[in-house]
This record gives structure tokens, C-alpha cells and sequence, in this order.
């Protein structure tokens, strides 16, 4: 802006925009006022042209809009909602749910609207005065909220330095990125993701280091989790929700529930609580916390012995005819019968069953009978009828042993679970749970709506399991309308391929079991119990599960050092947050928050960055509740100096590379991948697209969300029609199909439902035995006595005597984990701060009413909020829905504060031990989950005595 | 010292007492955003004070100008503003009653924060005028209508028309003030001498000052309002 000393040499046009103000008036020289003048710009020159008129028209304007741009929500939200959002002025005004999810099947409800109070006020967040604005440095210690301003350059140049003096010196394994779920927004996933790739970096897991994976499903069936769509609950004639608040944590598919119940299905709740799905089921079992296992037991013994299970569906699609032998608890092997199994590939690794005519044969589909984990050029089809009720014994290389089927096996198992057994153990009545158990039997299409109130557990393996095993014992898998479905955390992305390439373009990918991750560099091995401590090093000793950075030759290990989060409050979300802050975070030299608010990561980090915010950037959205995608689309301009996470980490690709290319750092081997990281060409592999090789393709997001269209066989299939980026802003589009990795086809005109591979088809089910599988003959299984599922009381962390309430955080209504938890809106509609729900006896032993202001304490940690008296509580626990910010908490001690982390050793195994087929590590498919729910507390008056 | 009387309805020469407000406007739009080097210098070695007593003098506004000043380093002030103006944190207001600033900094720098009356209405309100008036919202770096930035930024400009000879900017900036900036400054006063007495409470008190009083000048010149 220039500035003119003689006040008739400035030109009106520019005096209008502030030129030579300040001469006017006689300032002289460069003054504070000359650079107050630009963020309002002239349209055009108006003078003279508009007479002063009344401002009549203006709220008359206010339900006035220029353009509707389709949009969405979500990091962390699974819901996949399609909105329109209203623009005027270049600002958001408000959103709407779209309404043109195209139906599929005329027979289910309409799919329309989808969506929840929180997508209906996240134009708050666009317009929130708390958006992070422009980059920020920290100038205090972490935590402070000492931060100035620096310009992008300032910062990508800071973080480019840092990142390339890892690199130089070998420690590209010891930079992190953390970013949850793909499927909510691929693009934005991809983005810091292929950054980190391309650097030999670090890619963190998030579903089994949240708690959402649910072990039992890889152990059972092999496979990471798949579900049916929400729509086809309207096809069970019988649910249970068992453990997951669909009134709560499934708002936009709750309708499917409700309808279901309108056209004659019977629902079941089994919650400890009288939580706000079992108000709505037509039965409520309330089993003490903890032991679903032995309720899920003790339905499965009375299905057993009974008769009620499906022994068609046992005999071929499961492991019960499978021969266990009785000295070792191993299965028996083809390769330990003579004469048997010499038409397959490994018999060491083919189980044995024996026929009607008491033969022995082999089971098909058998590990060592298939070419891989997946193979669907074999059946387990049978052509002989394999006897459940063996216990016999057999002439193997070893002599005579004895050996007894699965099914013997598993009925002495259940036997344990008599119904008085089971009400002592759970609470619920020795005829409710009988009667339960007979009529999902006998019901059509059953199902099983599986929540994190079973899955964050210590033993959620051998919760999963049980729950997974009435399904399969009554033949209710692999037919729409039945299955257990676990929606927790999806990490299903329905265009994985795509997703994939982009994220990961080297192929060579540094991906570590989160938990274990930080359960290491946290500190807590080493206050561990022996038994665990020595499972953890053999695990990693055998290469089963990787921690980063690796050990070097010489045995030495380095620390982390760098960090970058986007898409997630790492810092505010972990288990054990005490020792990460303590331990974890010290070591970490730089850590790098990209966000559109200052969460608590945010505020512990050293660097942010401005996030463009959802309704400010183009990306994809899907989730396995539905079979669409529909897409983000920029209804505005990111708020002030905000950019998309895409455009930030090719920023940072470019900063890295110009500052390599002048200096002319050569490129580093990989030490683990025959591949070399090459810094001075970072920027442009960035924006290749390594499929086609094109140079400069990816330059912006939405070619990035092109790619990943394109390249993925549920949205281009060889033999259908190309979804494209435009398809989805005209209307949200279902899939053409279903890839590798999920279990069924998708079918035109049916509701999408996993296993039909398995099930329908007769593939070998990606289990060890080919088929559904209950007895785990791991050596570590076997030595915790868990081959079978069994129920085991949680383990206690806390002295029951000292901490007699459990402690217990489930999802809530008006958040979506740490986001809208600051929403005043949100915030208005329940009591506003940090609250925990407490049943009335144990406030009145505590002398606590409603709304006091009490402390949650226990060894680790004390934690301070307001009182709610909640009488569906049962005795004996204290809820406290998540995911409060720490700085919310006066003590800036949050919800995790009170929970330590702990890790079960038999989800650290591979299976079988030599080659992993059925269990090895992958990120999000297997490793340890960060469980929380074995936690004791008590609860005091403020200021009160223990 | 110059007032009204000096203002000329010709199109060719500046009434310099309605160009003095402007700048004063201008330079509390710079004041209120991040602090830079340079003006973390113009705060430090009296250069800020002395602009504003420029304008003073030129204006006819009665106006005692606080000290302005700040001992504060660079950085420090960086972290002041930041922490102030525009970190979210959620912050208890009033623990003994449980009542939460859910959202915002301690003291936010946009009107909707302090007025009863909801974001959309304050906005469209905004909007409207700066689009009636030919202005829009820097598309490069976008925010929202009622940033106490903008709307100093929008005052100054009506200034400036009414430097330029045009009454009806002048009445313009007289319903501007009376509907929006009065109100906003009276509340950004009040919030930040609560959360702490710093260089940005100075501001503040400038701010205002200046505004009461020009507003105070402009009902006297025009009456109290054309719309009630």
C-alpha cells in the first residue's frame, strides 16, 4: 500500500481503500494506521452510486443463500451423513441433510435423512472464533498456551529441517504419524500418511489401539471385522443389542432398530446399565459388569445341550468335528496319521475329523490344503459326514493317543455354565437367559448388535468369542438379516485399494501396533507383571509384533523423536495418559498438530497448523453402516490462512525437497525395505501418480480423491460402471461392488451382509482350519487355558477393597469422542462440564446429591467433576462419558487419567507361530487393544476424606 | 487542530476531521490483529502513542488516550494475544456455579461472542452492509463479518466516504456504530479489564473511547437514529 504526502494527489478510488489517509491528517512516514486497511476489499467504486437506504431487508435475507455445496462430517464420526450446506456472503450459514441417498431396496425403510444434532450445528465449528487461524509456534513449555504467529514458510521450514535431519542420520523410523479411520476422509488420511511413507516413517494403528477392534472376530473367523449394513437390521426377525447404544453412538441408523421392532422383530438389550437403547427393546438382561462371557456361555450350553444349534452349519462350517488331541491339547494333524493327507501340500498343517463310518479324513480347506490365507479355488463342502460327538483314540507317528472333537471339547466347557451358575455369576435369571437363548434359536434371521460394552474388556477376546459362538452354533452367519455386527470405530474403508496405493505409494509400509508402541516408549513395560513383560519381548523378539524404531546392529534402540498427529487428539484419547505425558512425550523433539481447533494434542505440541475445516475442503466419506459414498466439497474458503491437510503435507513435501536439492543430500538406504528415501525428490513422487506414472497428477485434493475412485474395485469394477468424484457431489452413490476384502458380493438389490464367501459359497473360511474356529491350539492360548472361550472374572488393577466403584467411560450422546465436546450447543443440552454419572445408593453412602462437585480418585489419578444421580445405573459403578478435554478438568487430569495401560499377552501371537496365516500382525486387522474397562475408583465430596 | 467546521463537501480535497477518525480506525484494526515486529516495536519505543496522538490532534474527538505502551518482549506479547484473542480453550468463568465458557479465548475478538443475540443475525447484519457499501470479505484470508478487525476496518472506510464529502456514509457509520461497534467495544472493554489490565486493556479503553465519542459527535450531528 503506498502512501502520498499531498492529499489532492490521492486519487478517491484510492483514497477509498485507505490510501493517503493518514497524510491527510498530516502522519508522515510509514505509520500502524496504512496497515489496517485490507482485509475488507472494494467490490467496485460505489461513490456516489448509493443513496444511504434502509437496512429493512436484512433478516428477510437471513434464510437467503448464494450456493449449496454438499459436504459432511467427520474425522472420527462413522455415521458417513450427507449434508447441504447453505453459503452466503463467502460464509456458512447453515446445513441441512441431504435427502437423496438413492434406495436399493424398496422393502426397507428409506435411507433418508441420515444424520445427528452434532453434523447439525458443526457450522459452529466453521464459524467458532476458537479456529486455529494461521500456524503457531509455542513459546512456553508444552501445554502453556504460549504461542506466536509464524507465516507458513517459517513453519514448513522448521518442521522440513527437523524431518530431513532425521532422515540424514538413519532415524526415519523414529518420526511418527497419527491419524484415525481412512474411510471418513481417504484424502485427507492419505495425505500425511504418503508423506510419511515416502520419508521410511511410521504409520500408526488406531482400531485396535482404541479398543474398537474386537480380537475375537481375527481369532474366530480370520478376518478383521466385517458387518452387515445398518439397513439390514430391518431383516432380522430377533436382535440383540448387546453392549451397543445404538440410540446413543448410531443416531442416523437407529431408525433401522426402531423399524425393525415396528414390523414384528423381538429386540433385546443386554446392557448393565438401563441405558437409553434397553428403554426401547421389548426384553432388558442385565448382567453384572464383566461377565457378558458367562451370560453368552450359558446361553450357548443351553442351545447345546437342547439340540438348538444348526449341526449342518457345525459340521461344515466350523471347527467342531476338528480332532484335538488330549495329551498335548494340539490338533490333531494329517501329517501325524500315517496314510493320511498325502494328497495335500503341508499336512502338518491340515486338521482331521472322522467320518460316519469312523474313518478318519481330512478337513478341506485346512491351512496346509490351500495356497493362502484367502484362496477361493478350494471348498470346505463335504462329501461325508464328519461326526461332532468324537472322543476316541487314534494311531498317530506317536503311538496311540487319545483324542476328543472340538465339540466335546467345548461341550465340557459349557457345562461349567448350569443356569445357576450363570445367574450367581451375571445377575440374570436361570430362566431369562435360557429363555433368551431359545428363542434367537429358534428365530429365522437372528443377529447380534455387538458395542464396546463388551469390547472393552481386558478378556474382549474371550467376550467376542462367546457372543460370536451363539451365532455360529445356531447357523445365524452368512444370510442377510443375521451375523454379529460390531460397528466400533470402523476401520473398513469400502475403496481400499485406492486408498491404499495413495496412502502408502512405496509399498513398503512401517506400520506398528499402537498399543505396544506406546505400552514400550511409555514407560510401562517396565512396571509390568514378569509374565507379561516376557510375552511382550518375545513377541517383538520374534518378529510378531514390530515395535519402531528398530533395534540397530548393535543392539541399541533409539527413542521416538517427531510426531505428527492430524485427523485426531492423540494426546487427549490414550490410555495411560499419565505415563505418555510423563514418559512418552518428553522424548518426542517435535510434535506437530494439524487441526481446525486447539485440542488438547494441539495445545501440547510445538508446532500447529491450521486445518481446513469440513466444510472448507474436498475429500470422500464412507463407512460400513451404509454402502454409499458421497463426498466433502469446499462450500467456503478455508478460514484464514487454513489449507487442507492435503495441500499442508505437499507443502511440506515441497519444503523438504527444495531445501535437499540445495544443499544436494544424498538419498538414504532403507535398512529394512530395498528401497532408498530420497529427499530431494520427495515433492514430486508426492505428486505422481504412481499408477500411471503421470508427473504433477496429484497436485490438488480432488485429484487425490479421483485416485482414489479410480483405482478401487467397489467404485471402478472391471465390469461396471466408474464412480466419479462428480457422481458423488450430484448424488451420493452406492458401490458397484465389493472387493477382496470384504466377505460377501454386494448385491443390487439386497442390503449388504458379510460371510456369504464362507457360508454361501463354500470358500475356505481364512482360519487356520478353513472354517469358523473356537479352539485355538496356540501354545500361549493353551497356557492361559483360553483354547476355547472361556469366562475370567476382569482382572483387577485396582484393590477392590480401597476402590470399590468401577470406573467406566462409554460413548456418549452429545460428542463424537473429543469432538463437539467443547460445542456450546452440545454443551447445553446435558450439563455442561466434566460429569459423572453415579447410582443413587452409592451417592447417599457418600453423602453426594445431584449436582455436587465431587472427585473421582483412585492410584493413579484424581479427577474432578459435577455429581449426576443416575438411577438405570446398577450399584457399584460410576459412568463417565467421554472424551472431555484436559483442559476441562481443573487439574488438567482428564477421563484416561484414571486409567493405566495393560495388554494381553494372547493378542500379541502369531498363528500358527512359523507363518501367520491366520493371526499376524497388521495395522487395524491384529495386534493388542488398549482396553479400559478393568478400572476401579471411588468417588469422595470435594475436599472430602477418602 | 482541526474539526468539523474544516470538513469541505467539495469532491476534491479530505474533511481531515472525518480522515482522522478513519485513520484512528484503521490503526485499532491493525492494534487488535497479531502483533508483528513492527508494531511490537512501534508499542515499545512510544511510536504507537504518538500516531494515535497524531489523529487525536487532527480529530475533533475528545478522547484521553491511555499510555499504550508495553514492556513486554516480542514473544511475550505474541503469547499474550494469542492466549487472549484467539486460543480456544474451554474455560470455567465461574466455578462456584459450574457455568463454562465452553468455547472461545478468554476475551474473543468477534461481536456475535458478546451480544444476545445469535451469530447468524449479527452476521447476516454485517454482511449485508459491507455488501451494500461495495465491500466484501478478503476471499484470501477469509473471516467472519463481525472480526473486530473487519468491522474496524468497515468504520474506517465510512469514514473515509464521509471524508470524502458523502453525508450519508457519515449516517451510515452513525447507525453502524449505534447497531454494532458501540456495543462490541463497550463489551471487549469491560472483558478484558476482567481477565487482566495489559497493553490490550489500553487498546480497549482507546477503543472505546474513540468510539463512544465519535458516536456521541455523530447523534448530536444527525440525531439519535433515522430507524427505531
Amino acid at each position: 500500500m503506498s502512501s502520498n504526502d499531498d492529499p489532492d494527489d490521492v486519487s478517491r478510488r484510492d483514497f477509498m481503500k485507505g490510501v493517503g489517509v493518514a497524510s491527510v491528517v498530516g502522519a508522515t512516514g510509514a505509520t500502524i494506521a496504512q496497515q489496517g486497511m485490507n482485509h475488507l476489499e472494494l467490490v467496485d467504486d460505489p461513490i456516489g452510486s448509493y443513496p444511504y437506504r434502509d437496512w429493512e431487508d436484512f433478516y428477510r435475507e437471513e434464510w437467503d443463500w448464494d450456493s449449496i455445496a454438499r459436504s459432511t462430517h467427520s474425522v472420527n464420526c462413522t455415521g458417513s451423513c450427507s449434508w447441504d450446506v447453505y453459503v452466503k456472503n463467502g460464509q456458512v450459514w447453515r446445513e441441512q441433510q441431504a435427502n437423496d441417498y438413492p434406495r436399493f431396496d424398496e422393502d426397507l425403510p428409506d435411507p433418508n435423512p441420515r444424520g445427528c444434532q452434532k453434523g447439525a450445528c458443526y457450522s459452529d465449528y466453521v464459524d467458532a472464533e476458537q479456529r486455529v487461524k494461521y500456524p503457531l509456534k509455542r513459546t512456553g513449555e508444552r501445554g502453556d498456551g504460549q504461542w506466536k504467529r509464524i507465516s507458513w514458510d517459517e513453519a514448513l521450514r522448521e518442521i522440513a529441517e527437523h524431518v530431513i535431519n532425521e532422515v540424514t542420520e538413519g532415524r526415519y523410523d523414529a518420526i511418527s504419524g497419527f491419524t484415525p479411520i481412512p474411510a471418513m476422509s481417504p484424502v485427507s488420511f492419505a495425505s500425511g500418511t504418503r508423506l510419511i511413507n515416502l520419508l521410511g516413517g511410521v504409520s500408526h494403528s488406531f482400531y485396535d489401539w482404541y479398543s474398537d477392534l474386537p480380537p475375537g472376530q481375527p481369532i474366530t473367523w480370520g478376518h478383521q471385522t466385517d458387518n452387515a449394513e445398518s439397513a439390514d437390521w430391518y431383516n432380522a426377525d430377533y436382535i440383540i443389542a448387546w453392549g451397543s447404544n445404538v440410540n446413543v453412538t448410531r443416531i442416523p441408523d437407529a431408525k433401522y432398530f426402531l423399524d425393525a421392532g415396528y414390523d414384528g422383530a423381538k429386540r433385546v438389550g443386554i446392557f448393565s446399565d438401563y441405558s437409553q437403547t434397553a428403554i426401547h427393546t421389548d426384553e432388558w438382561l442385565s448382567p453384572n459388569p464383566g461377565t457378558d462371557t458367562a451370560l453368552a456361555l450359558g446361553m450357548a450350553r443351553t442351545i447345546a445341550e437342547e439340540g438348538l444349534y444348526d449341526e449342518d452349519h457345525l459340521k461344515e462350517q466350523s471347527d467342531m468335528p476338528l480332532l484335538v488331541r488330549a495329551d498335548t491339547g494340539k490338533f490333531l494333524r494329517a501329517s501325524e496319521v500315517p496314510g493320511l493327507g498325502e494328497d495335500v501340500d503341508d499336512p502338518e498343517k491340515v486338521m482331521v475329523m472322522q467320518d460316519g463310518e469312523g474313518e478318519l479324513r481330512i478337513a478341506p480347506g485346512s491351512l496346509g490344503d490351500r495356497e493362502a490365507k484367502y484362496d477361493d479355488s478350494k471348498s470346505i463342502e463335504l462329501d461325508f459326514d464328519p461326526q461332532l460327538d468324537v472322543e476316541t483314540e487314534v494311531t498317530t507317528t506317536d503311538g496311540q493317543v487319545p483324542v476328543r472333537s472340538v465339540w466335546v471339547n467345548l461341550n465340557e466347557e459349557l457345562s461349567n455354565y448350569t443356569p445357576e451358575y450363570v445367574a450367581e455369576e451375571t445377575g440374570v435369571g436361570e430362566q431369562t437367559h435360557q429363555k433368551i437363548a431359545r428363542e434367537f434359536a429358534e428365530a429365522d434371521a437372528a443377529k447380534i448388535i455387538h458395542g464396546k460394552g463388551i469390547n472393552d474388556w481386558y478378556h474382549n477376546d474371550l467376550g467376542n468369542r462367546a457372543v460370536q459362538l451363539l451365532v455360529t452354533l445356531t447357523g445365524h452367519i452368512g444370510r442377510n438379516g443375521t451375523g454379529v455386527d460390531h460397528y466400533v470405530g470402523q476401520e473398513k474403508i469400502w475403496t481400499f485399494n485406492g486408498w491404499k496405493t495413495l496412502s502408502f505409494p512405496t509399498g513398503s509400509v512401517r506400520g506398528v501396533p499402537t498399543t505396544l508402541w506406546t505400552y514400550f516408549h511409555g514407560g510401562i513395560l517396565n512396571n509390568t507383571d514378569e509374565d507379561t513383560r516376557s510375552k511382550i519381548l518375545k513377541s517383538v523378539n520374534e518378529g510378531w509384533m514390530p515395535v519402531y524404531p528398530e533395534k540397530r546392529e548393535d543392539g541399541f534402540r533409539p527413542e521416538p523423536t517427531t510426531m505428527f498427529v492430524w485427523r485426531g487428539n492423540f494426546f487427549n484419547q490414550a490410555k495411560g495418559n499419565v505415563a505418555i505425558e510423563e514418559v512418552l512425550w518428553p522424548k518426542l523433539d517435535l510434535v506437530v498438530d494439524i487441526n481446525f481447533r486447539l485440542d488438547s494434542t494441539a495445545l501440547y505440541a510445538d508446532i500447529v497448523l491450521p486445518a481446513a475445516s469440513h466444510y472448507e475442503k474436498t475429500d470422500l466419506n464412507m463407512t460400513d453402516m451404509h454402502t454409499y459414498v458421497h463426498p466433502f466439497t469446499p462450500a467456503v474458503e478455508p478460514l484464514g490462512e487454513a489449507k487442507t491437510d492435503w495441500q499442508i503435507f505437499r507443502e511440506l513435501a515441497a519444503k523438504i525437497q527444495e531445501i535437499a536439492e540445495r544443499r544436494s543430500i544424498d538419498s538414504v538406504q532403507d535398512r529394512k525395505f530395498d528401497r532408498e528415501i530420497d529427499l530431494q525428490s520427495v515433492h514430486d513422487d508426492y505428486v505422481r501418480d504412481w499408477a500411471t506414472g503421470e508427473e504433477g497428477a496429484l497436485e490438488d485434493d480432488e485429484a487425490a480423491a479421483e485416485y482414489i475412485l479410480e483405482h478401487s474395485e467397489e467404485s471402478n469394477p472391471e465390469d461396471g460402471d466408474h464412480i466419479t468424484f462428480a457422481d458423488t457431489v450430484e448424488q451420493p452413490q452406492r458401490f458397484e461392488a465389493a472387493g477382496d476384502h470384504w466377505t460377501s458380493d454386494l448385491e443390487d438389490d439386497k442390503a449388504y451382509a458379510p460371510w456369504k464367501d464362507f457360508v454361501q459359497d463354500k470358500e475356505p473360511w481364512p482360519t487356520f482350519t478353513g472354517r469358523q474356529q473356537y479352539y485355538i491350539d496356540h501354545d500361549w492360548f493353551l497356557e492361559y487355558g483360553e483354547q476355547l472361550p472361556t469366562h475370567k472374572r476382569p482382572p483387577e488393577q485396582q484393590d477392590q477393597r480401597e476402590y470399590p466403584l468401577r470406573y467406566n467411560t462409554p460413548h456418549g450422546r452429545w460428542s463424537i469422542h473429543s469432538t463437539w465436546r467443547d460445542s456450546e450447543k452440545m454443551l447445553r443440552l446435558n450439563r455442561g462440564e466434566p460429569v459423572v454419572f453415579i447410582h443413587p445408593d452409592d451417592a447417599q453412602r457418600r453423602g453426594i446429591e445431584d449436582g455436587d462437585r465431587v472427585e473421582i480418585y483412585n492410584d493413579l489419578s484424581e479427577i474432578e467433576a459435577i455429581a449426576k444421580i443416575y438411577p438405570s445405573s446398577e450399584p457399584g459403578t460410576v459412568r463417565m462419558w467421554f472424551a472431555w478435554e484436559k483442559y476441562q478438568f481443573p487439574n488438567r487430569e482428564n477421563f484416561n487419567s484414571l486409567i493405566p495401560m495393560y495388554m494381553k499377552p494372547t493378542q500379541l501371537v502369531q498363528y500358527p507361530e512359523d507363518s501367520g496365516e491366520h493371526l499376524h500382525f497388521f495395522p487395524n486387522f491384529w495386534g493388542p487393544t488398549g482396553v479400559n474397562s478393568d478400572v476401579r475408583c471411588d468417588v469422595r465430596p470435594k475436599g472430602g476424606e477418602d | 487542530m482541526s474539526d468539523v467546521a474544516t470538513r469541505s463537501d467539495t469532491a476534491d480535497t479530505y474533511d481531515r476531521d472525518a480522515a482522522a477518525r478513519s485513520a484512528l480506525y484503521a490503526l485499532l484494526a491493525r492494534a487488535f490483529d497479531n502483533p508483528d515486529r513492527e508494531f511490537h516495536a512501534a508499542a515499545t519505543d512510544g511510536d504507537l502513542a504518538r500516531e494515535v496522538d497524531t489523529y487525536l490532534e487532527r480529530s475533533s474527538l475528545s478522547v484521553e488516550r491511555p499510555r499504550l505502551e508495553t514492556e513486554q518482549g516480542y514473544e511475550e506479547l505474541c503469547g499474550t494475544y494469542n492466549r487472549l484473542f484467539t486460543l480456544g480453550h474451554a474455560e470455567y468463568t465461574d466455578r462456584t456455579d459450574g457455568s463454562l465458557e465452553s468455547e472461545g479465548p478468554p476475551v474473543p475478538l468477534y461481536e456475535s461472542k458478546y451480544r444476545d443475540v445469535d451469530w447468524n443475525a449479527i452476521n447476516v447484519d454485517l454482511a449485508r452492509a459491507y455488501e451494500h457499501f461495495g465491500l466484501s470479505v478478503s476471499s484470501e484470508e477469509r473471516d467472519h463479518h463481525d472480526n473486530l478487525r473487519l468491522e474496524l476496518e468497515f468504520a474506517a472506510y465510512l469514514a473515509r466516504r464521509e471524508a470524502a464529502g458523502e453525508t450519508d456514509a457519515a449516517r451510515a457509520r452513525r447507525d453502524f456504530l449505534d447497531r454494532h461497534l458501540d456495543p462490541f467495544a463497550t463489551a471487549l472493554e469491560r472483558r478484558l479489564e476482567d481477565v487482566e489490565a495489559t497493553f490490550y486493556a489500553d487498546l480497549a479503553r482507546l477503543l472505546e473511547r474513540v468510539v463512544s465519542s465519535d458516536s456521541r459527535d455523530l447523534r448530536e450531528r444527525y440525531g439519535a437514529s433515522d430507524h427505531d
